[in-house]
């Protein structure tokens, strides 16, 4: 979010209990909004929002995304989802085929971006939106996160006084493996 | 892995060392995911030590 100010996007924000389907469609339908981040549980046709009500879903409200580029941090939500948003006119669609996994310590930090287990895979999902919002475009984008998680999981199997690192390399592949687009690639913000 | 270390996979929930190790001994979906998680990684690991 701060990467879209210094951009000069205008950013709005649902947390909590305000990432429902209600305020969500009426932010899409009323807000000029180019590109939406989602950050909710997912399966292959639907991301769900606060205490899992389904806030987007394959041909339900998926033409919501009509003309906009989204960012589904959510499990499976590519397969069939993905597909339907860009059938609805969506410009593009970037998410994972398969569950988004990670390793935690809650005792090393409560945030994912302060848990130095958790931090990798945050921080390479994070590249998506900020190379969007830098004016890449979506096929781009894609293959600068994936080449970062290969940096990432380059560095963490060299972390032998971790134990843990085998599993944090391992939740990075997985991870980039699921990673994909559809739509146009050559989309831009 | 560490007792407070856990795995978490999507919307499946969160893991600890000994629940993983249940549920891929379970044969159950989560446990699964985790063998092919793992399996994943390993293949990747060899073909890029082969090179």
């Amino acid at each position: 979010m701060d990467a879209a100010s210094q951009k000069g996007f205008l950013v709005f924000e649902l947390p909590g209990a305000k990432a429902n389907k209600s305020d969500f469609e009426s932010y899409l339908n009323k807000q000029n909004i180019r590109f939406v981040m989602f950050n909710g549980h997912g399966a292959p046709d639907l991301i769900t929002g606060y205490k899992k009500e389904v806030i987007l879903q394959a041909g339900k409200n998926d033409n919501l995304l009509k003309g906009k580029v989204a960012y589904a941090r959510s499990c499976y939500s590519l397969s069939i989802l993905g597909e339907s948003c860009i059938t609805a006119g969506a410009d593009g669609f970037v998410g994972y085929k398969l569950p988004f996994m990670f390793v935690s310590d809650p005792t090393r930090g409560a945030h994912p971006l302060k848990d130095e287990l958790a931090k990798p895979c945050f921080v390479t999902s994070n590249i998506i939106p900020i190379s969007m919002l830098k004016g890449h475009t979506v096929c781009e984008t894609v293959q600068k996160a994936k080449t970062e998680i290969q940096k990432m999981i380059d560095y963490w199997e060299t972390r032998s006084d971790l134990v843990e690192a085998p599993m944090v390399a391992a939740c990075l592949y997985w991870n980039g493996s699921g990673l994909d687009y559809c739509g146009n690639g050559d989309t831009k913000l | 892995m560490p007792r407070t270390v856990t795995l978490n996979i999507g919307s499946h929930g969160s893991f600890t060392r000994d629940q993983s190790m249940e549920q891929v001994s379970g044969h159950t979906e989560i446990g699964e995911l985790i063998v092919q998680m793992q399996m994943s990684y390993l293949r990747s690991f060899k073909e890029r030590v082969n090179r």
